[in-house]
């Protein structure tokens, strides 16, 4: 009974975000039977696996107070780069690796920025954000890249006996790392800390810029690696791939209880976040909703969860009362 | 009698704390009522409560016999006549006096600011209060007493019946002290009732009345200051006897054996400047606000680059680049401003604790969350950190209390060499002595403590030896058979070596 | 507390409600009322107005909605061919602009070739230099720096400007400038300015015919079927889909469309929509994507789907994408609706070749386009569509 207590009491945030996933499946079940099914269970967990993947990372760059905003174009270099090197017959296992490690480049290129020449993440990311695409259609020439042969799909596109295809395992796989990393390295005790007070972590010895330069590469090599899954997924490299993918992914975050201004947040908290984005999206898609008003729902939510971010802390004093 | 205020059973709650707990008292109309107790005692919170920043409480709050429950702190200026005069006061500097005074509240003539009626009547007050600024100064160029002045003149702007003034000479020098203090006089003949906090128990003895004092979100009890003493005050506010002034209780462990070797620091705020550290010993750097102090101590962390000079640990020549590296080399700097720079506001006590010195908490490559805990746990019992709690946010607790983690933090590190920038500022009596004890136990352990204090009795009671600078030059030296306040202000004015 | 919490779910889950309510309603997928979707309201507004006042409209193309697909003064290109006759005289030193969306892709670097071709072969053949200067955007969503670019060709004093605007609206502008100036601005292709002048493109609404005629008889006219929109508020997005479902309505009454939804010109987020349609509705026979790249996208969840059930899903997207091609040659995708912009190019350039040398174009011309399946993949492009170059006398 305690554990219990103490799991409710540590992760209150992340069980708002779970009740709300639960709302929603009631909703959809009552609209429409078939909604509660295990096809449509792995149907949203193959359908949050890119964003969710993508949003994981995204969380440790918020939480140290800024944002990756580049995300969706390190996804679409990625995408061509392992795309290119697997047309041209190269190893698919050397490939992806390269394909992650230039990832992580990209990362690191963004921490840089950030901490040595110490602009606004907000900005720096924007610019990365063109300089990667711009870079993805050279390569490219604006032309997809087609062809990717089987021998580099199959690495996640291929199903478990379950059906459970190998894809999703890897996303479950990586947001345990990733929550792991989180909340049990010194490495995420240092993301609370830079983002709960820069300042003070500055003085307390911890190097500020190493953490961030960290937790950029962290984020951007999720996104490589949501990159390399989409084009085992899809066969082709597009350069364009990835558009607009860092705002679904800020979404999630903020879903999943981050704080923007960074220090709080978790791993669990944006998977429940992307988990009930993909819920909905699902849910909107059965039910044969109008695009438009599938808009008008999924911003309704994230303002509904910024509303619970602000109303947690009046309910938590009353509660002590 | 019909009681200026009158507060009745008020509780407040934050998160994770009581903060007050049923209290009730009175102050009479036109009497300079003192407010005293340790911080965390509920003196802010309760101020915050009468003048409506806190709206959500329980109890009852009369003013002249009718109670009130304000909307916010404008509803308490125009519709309670109650004002408060801030701890730091709120001044646009860009901006005029008389524009300070009025702002949001111009008189207006066709909808346009009535320029010159708004400052006739500012400039009236202002005289009144004998300052020599007008309405037409520019805020920017007004001293802090002066700031003081323009919030007091504020208030009477709205014709306030209760004006209340937090901490009001904190940052003033004491000839504008001494002309507060007139003007507090002047008011309280027009009748006008004041409510008084400060942590200055002198003060308290030259103008006030009556003292209520509040110990743990309790009242304990009003006395009348001209019955009382000093003792009986001390004793009230802390629950037991103390003498608030720093005392060494342990003798001087300084050995001959140099720790750190500072040779010719030059930066922005400070010049060619040259000292040496001895393993237990306690220095204090005494001077003036400005002195160059701070900023000289950041240069030693590697905080801030400096132009030019050497540092020498343990006879090595190093190189700090950060503050990073002055933990692997053993320093560690406590900051001034705790809130800015010391703690991390969205931290418990057990991470707070434990971030200089993660690697002590490893099991394989992950932190143990119990080990983190039970380090926190020791440092909380041996450091008497109150309320002994481990999991509450330390953002939630009093100054004295966190500066104590800040403490266990760097208790927690392996450093040899601890600098404490104002280590009491903001911290109430009793956690006072208790940071004396903690300095000398370290020194004791053979390692090296430096005390940046503004104030002469701390920086003379605590130190071994203390160094005085001025304007960013080292100006005295003194041992300490020698140490006495007239020597060390002399040397803090400039004094004899020029 | 618990009870605010609970409000507060129900507020989320009543606003869910009442919005799905709406979204169910406003858009039935239904096909026995074949009424132009919901999401279309500028194009329903226009239908009517022409239908109530077909006379006016005529006479005053640009005071109501113009919509190219219906434009009662629209010819095919073929009928330009036979109406106009042959290529007027050119005159020497001409320039001509050419401004698309973006120079990255594919599709507008067809476009592109079409126009330089197109003018090169011409002035050749008519013995004069002729200038054509082609530019694009950033990216497909750099409004302000295309309006730039066009602004520069209209001070160079170009003679015509070809362009082909991002979104319906962050030209016109600039397209204002032309209309009472030097400078002849024709529209090509998808993005509409509404004042517009001249108008040279495929017929978006056709592309969305052809598919449905050809899944109708691949289907014997009965069955169910599904469309992958575009962006929502893209022009070609909206035409496609509402030729494909009022086409079906119309000469395949049996036929369902049980769902329309969309991905936003996004390969990935078409994947994952088909994937939860084939759960959803497992008899559906076939799905119309208002582009290749998201078709390809249906595909991959298409093939999966065929190897557990062993049912075979009709795919048919738009553009005539090369990737598009290779599938269909691998047996992937199964038709694509070619606009040829390689021809687009071709026509526009014609027309305003013919436009600047004194022939009075009528405003719309409606350039070749066809369904490429595997039976006819083989064929050169323009035996498929009957392409002869434009001569002189």
């Amino acid at each position: 009974m305690n554990v219990v207590r103490k799991t409710v009491n540590h992760n209150k945030r992340e069980l708002v975000t779970l009740v709300g996933i639960f709302f929603i499946c009631i909703f959809f079940t009552v609209m429409d039977s078939s909604y509660l099914s295990w096809n449509n269970f792995l149907l949203i967990l193959q359908q949050s696996t890119i964003n969710g993947i993508i949003a994981v990372g995204m969380t440790f760059a918020i939480m140290t107070g800024g944002i990756d905003l580049s995300v969706g174009a390190v996804y679409g270099i990625v995408i061509v780069a392992i795309a290119k090197m697997t047309v041209s017959g190269w190893n698919p296992i050397l490939s992806l690796l390269i394909g992650l490690l230039l990832g992580c480049a990209a990362g690191c290129i963004n921490g840089l920025l950030v901490t040595k020449l110490k602009l606004q993440p907000f900005i720096a990311t924007l610019g990365t954000l063109d300089i990667f695409r711009g870079v993805a259609y050279v390569v490219t020439d604006g032309v997809p890249v087609i062809g990717v042969p089987d021998s580099y799909r199959v690495i996640f596109n291929s199903r478990l006996s379950n059906g459970i295809y190998i894809y999703v395992f890897v996303f479950l796989l990586i947001a345990v790392i990733m929550g792991v990393v989180l909340s049990k390295t010194r490495l995420g005790n240092y993301l609370y800390a830079v983002g709960g007070n820069e300042e003070a972590a500055r003085l307390s010895g911890v190097s500020i810029d190493w953490v961030k330069i960290r937790a950029y590469m962290l984020c951007a090599f999720c996104a490589a690696l949501a990159g390399s899954i989409s084009l085992s997924n899809l066969g082709s490299g597009n350069p364009t791939a990835g558009e607009g993918y860092e705002l679904e992914a800020i979404a999630a975050c903020a879903i999943g209880g981050s704080r923007m201004a960074g220090g709080k947040g978790s791993v669990l908290g944006t998977v429940f976040g992307a988990l009930l984005l993909a819920s909905l999206k699902v849910g909107m898609i059965i039910m044969n909703v109008n695009t438009f008003y599938q808009y008008i729902v999924t911003g309704a939510i994230i303002v509904i969860a910024a509303f619970f971010e602000v109303i947690q802390v009046k309910l938590e004093s009353k509660i002590k009362k | 009698m019909t009681e200026a205020i009158a507060f009745e059973k008020i509780n407040k709650y934050f998160p994770g704390a009581h903060v007050l707990k049923d209290v009730s008292f009175c102050v009479h109309p036109g009497e300079i009522h003192a407010l005293l107790g340790e911080n965390g005692a509920g003196k802010s919170t309760l101020l915050n409560i009468l003048h409506g920043i806190y709206t959500e409480y329980e109890g009852d709050v009369k003013l002249f016999g009718s109670e009130v429950h304000f909307k916010n702190p404008n509803d308490a200026i125009m519709n309670g006549k109650i004002s408060k005069v801030h701890q730091e006061t709120n001044v646009v500097k860009d901006i005029s006096v008389g524009e300070n005074v009025a702002l949001g509240h111009e008189p207006s003539r066709l909808g346009f600011v009535n320029r010159r009626a708004l400052n006739q009547r500012v400039d009236g007050i202002l005289m009144q209060l004998g300052c020599s600024f007008r309405a037409e100064t520019k805020a920017y160029q007004l001293s802090a007493g002066e700031m003081q002045m323009l919030a007091i003149a504020k208030a009477l702007y709205y014709d306030s019946k209760i004006i209340s003034l937090d901490e009001p000479t904190a940052s003033l020098s004491i000839k504008e002290t001494d002309n507060l203090f007139s003007v507090i006089r002047e008011l309280k003949k027009k009748g006008i009732t004041i409510l008084y906090v400060s942590h200055r128990l002198e003060e308290i003895f030259q103008i006030c009345d009556r003292a209520t004092i509040l110990r743990d979100g309790a009242f304990i009890t009003t006395l009348d200051v001209p019955k009382t003493n000093r003792a009986e005050l001390i004793r009230s506010m802390v629950g037991r006897d103390v003498d608030a002034l720093a005392n060494r209780t342990k003798p001087c462990m300084a050995s001959e054996e140099v720790i750190l070797k500072v040779e010719h620091f030059c930066g922005e705020k400070f010049h060619d400047v040259s000292f040496e550290l001895k393993k237990g010993e306690i220095l204090g750097f005494s001077g003036l606000v400005g002195a160059g102090r701070t900023e000289l101590m950041r240069a030693v962390c590697g905080i801030d680059q400096k132009k030019s000079g050497d540092l020498y640990l343990k006879g090595q020549k190093v190189h700090l680049k950060n503050s990073s590296d002055a933990l692997k080399n053993g320093i560690g700097l406590l900051p001034e401003d705790r809130k800015t720079q010391g703690f991390l506001n969205l931290s418990t006590n057990i991470d707070n604790v434990a971030i200089s010195s993660l690697e002590k908490y490893m099991t394989g490559i992950f932190v143990d969350a119990g080990k983190k805990r039970k380090n926190c746990e020791h440092y909380i019992q041996e450091l008497d950190i109150h309320p002994p709690k481990a999991e509450i946010l330390t953002a939630n607790m009093s100054g004295g209390n966190q500066q104590k983690v800040i403490i266990a933090r760097w208790l927690s590190t392996d450093v040899d060499i601890l600098i404490f920038d104002e280590p009491t500022k903001g911290v109430d009596v009793g956690a006072r002595v208790e940071i004396y004890r903690l300095i000398e136990e370290f020194a004791e352990k053979g390692k090296a403590v430096i005390v940046i204090s503004s104030d002469l009795p701390e920086v003379l009671g605590i130190s071994d030896r203390v160094i005085v600078m001025y304007e960013g030059r080292k100006t005295g030296e003194i041992e300490r058979e020698q140490f006495s306040e007239e020597l060390a202000m002399e040397y803090a004015i400039g004094g004899k070596s020029s | 507390m618990k009870k605010r919490r609970l409000l507060a779910m129900g507020l989320i889950l009543a606003m869910t409600a009442s919005v799905c309510a709406c979204g169910s309603s406003g858009q039935s997928p239904d096909t026995e009322t074949p009424e132009p979707a919901a999401e279309t309201p500028a194009e329903t507004e226009g239908e009517e107005a022409a239908s109530e006042d077909p006379v006016e409209t005529s006479q005053e193309p640009a005071a109501a909605e113009f919509d190219p697909d219906k434009d009662p003064s629209g010819i095919d290109w073929t009928q330009m061919r036979e109406q106009y006759g042959a290529m007027p005289a050119l005159e020497d030193g001409l320039v001509v602009g050419g401004l698309v969306k973006q120079l990255q892709n594919e599709f507008w670097k067809s476009l592109k070739t079409g126009y330089e071709e197109c003018g090169v072969y011409l002035a050749e053949q008519a013995g004069v230099t002729l200038t054509v200067d082609v530019q694009g955007a950033q990216n497909e969503s750099d409004e302000e720096g295309q309006l730039t670019t066009m602004n520069n060709m209209i001070n160079k004093g170009y003679n015509g400007i070809l362009f082909s605007p991002i979104s319906d609206s962050n030209l016109t502008s600039a397209v204002d400038t032309c209309n009472g100036g030097e400078t002849i601005a024709v529209n090509v292709n998808d993005g509409v300015a509404q004042n517009t002048d001249y108008f040279v493109g495929p017929n978006a609404y056709q592309n969305g015919v052809l598919a449905a005629e050809w899944i109708a008889e691949k289907l014997n006219h009965e069955g169910q079927v599904a469309v992958v929109i575009g962006k929502v508020s893209a022009y070609a997005a909206r035409e496609r889909t509402a030729g494909f479902v009022e086409t079906m309505a119309e000469i395949a009454p049996d036929i369902e469309v049980v769902a329309q939804q969309s991905a936003d010109w996004d390969r990935q987020a078409a994947k994952e929509l088909a994937e939860t349609w084939l759960t959803q509705y497992p008899d559906l026979d076939a799905v119309f994507s208002n582009n290749d790249d998201m078709a390809l996208g249906v595909v991959e969840a298409v093939r999966e789907y065929e190897k557990e059930s062993g049912k075979h899903v009709y795919v048919v997207g738009v553009d005539g994408d090369s990737e598009a091609y290779e599938s269909i040659r691998n047996g992937g995708q199964d038709a694509t609706v070619d606009s040829f912009p390689y021809y687009v190019g071709m026509v526009a350039m014609e027309y305003m070749l013919r436009q600047l040398n004194g022939q009075e174009m009528p405003k719309v011309v409606w350039t070749p386009q066809a369904l490429i399946s595997s039976e006819n993949i083989d064929s050169e492009a323009s035996e498929v569509i009957g392409w002869t170059d434009a001569a002189f006398e």
